[in-house]
């Protein structure tokens, strides 16, 4: 019983804590097909000081997709604020590099979805999906939402039959 | 060039015509040209963009130099000023004026100020750069201040300036080359002691050698939706370290 508590405190570590830090350019946070996911940009770091001319000194979680061959048309990401965001917005951007002198290409706000089929994406290409506060409100904006990702579908890299 | 003696005056309503009575004066006497030999800066670049020096100024000025971005695929629409040599302060003051850019969202953002180095540090050529963007809604507008900050993600520190809604704008940086080097920036604010804005960091990787004033790196969509629209410039100065009123 005790082995078996210690495992799970363990595995609980190993998942939150390379959660706390798969979000950023370095090491994102995969988004796939009609998944929603979750987080806190109060509890992230602002490890992109711009995103190219835009200026962002807000806490930004970084998830990541390889674009898949050209489907008849990739879905959009929603963005909802499930908490936070006093005086602020939540937003989500889509980067074609995760640098901070990358321009972001796209980007949707609550109501107003982050459509992918639009941005003019390239098969095969990795695209890093950003989230943080309005980059145009307070430097202190931060706090929780949920992106639902429609249709993303993603290349394949490896594969073998055994 | 002694230190703590003003670096350069350009006031765009001067064009050509420093030391000049210019009471009365007319749009005849504002040069084309900014750049040499008919203007005070050192040169310009214009490259899908546009430069025109047109009358009246900002501030009951004569003259004013209306930048735009004229191209979707790339745009450059600045002058420069190499008057800086290894400079480890500098201050800089301008009027601008992005009325005529409505709609500026967050992804839509252009540079009006970038001051450099002609030594990159860690791959970052701009000791401290301005740029304006908007916010998500497009309702709002602000300026970006990013610096080169060792040690800070990306080596850099930046955050933001809310911008009034409408109006000319009087914007004034410092910088301060040092391990503990600082940036500050005041927005409509003549008070030294107060600045709207201050970055602490290390800073100490870079100097600075030139300046640009005007539109440069647009981003794509700022290409797109903002293309042919003015931005107004007038009454640039630097200096080493009096403040700039």
């Amino acid at each position: 019983m005790k082995n078996n508590l210690m495992a799970a405190v363990a595995v609980a570590i190993a998942l939150f804590g390379g959660q706390a830090a798969a979000q950023t350019c370095a090491n994102p946070l995969p988004i796939v097909s009609n998944v929603p996911v979750s987080g806190d940009t109060c509890t992230a770091a602002n490890s992109l000081p711009s995103y190219g001319g835009t200026t962002s000194a807000q806490n930004e979680i970084v998830y990541s997709f390889v674009a898949g061959p050209t489907p008849p048309t990739y879905g959009d990401l929603l963005i909802a604020q499930t908490g936070g965001f006093a005086g602020s917005a939540g937003g989500v951007f889509l980067l074609p590099a995760c640098t901070a002198s990358t321009d972001p290409i796209a980007f949707g706000v609550v109501g107003a979805p982050l459509s992918v089929s639009t941005s003019g994406i390239t098969p095969g290409q990795t695209y890093y999906v950003v989230v943080t506060a309005d980059p145009g409100g307070p430097a202190a904006g931060c706090g929780q939402f949920t992106i639902t990702p429609g249709y993303l579908p993603v290349s394949l890299q490896k594969f073998s039959v055994e | 060039m002694k230190a703590n003696v003003m670096m350069k005056t350009l006031s765009l309503a001067v064009l050509g015509l420093v030391g000049v009575s210019f009471a009365g004066a007319s749009m005849a006497q504002c040069p084309t040209n900014p750049a040499a030999p008919d203007g005070p800066w050192s040169s310009k670049s214009v490259l899908g963009g546009s430069i025109a020096i047109t009358s009246p100024g900002l501030n009951a000025t004569t003259c004013k130099m209306d930048a735009s971005i004229t191209s979707t695929a790339f745009g450059s629409a600045f002058v420069r000023d190499n008057t800086p040599t290894a400079e480890t302060r500098y201050r800089a003051a301008f009027l601008v004026d992005v009325d005529a850019l409505t709609g500026l969202n967050s992804i839509q953002s252009v540079r009006l100020l970038s001051v450099n180095t002609d030594t990159p540090y860690l791959g970052i050529t701009e000791a401290l750069r301005v740029s304006v963007s908007g916010n998500l809604a497009g309702t709002a507008k602000v300026l970006g201040i990013v610096a080169g900050c060792e040690g800070q993600p990306s080596n850099l520190c930046s955050n933001t300036v809310a911008l009034p809604a409408t109006g000319t704008q009087k914007v004034q940086i410092e910088w301060v080359k040092g391990a503990a080097g600082v940036v500050r920036v005041w927005l409509n604010n003549n008070t030294e002691a107060s600045p709207n804005l201050t970055l602490n960091g290390n800073t100490n990787g870079w100097a600075v050698d030139f300046a640009t004033m005007g539109l440069s790196n647009p981003s794509p969509n700022f290409r797109t939706v903002q293309t042919n629209r003015v931005v107004k410039f007038d009454e640039f100065d630097s200096r080493r370290t009096t403040f700039i009123n």
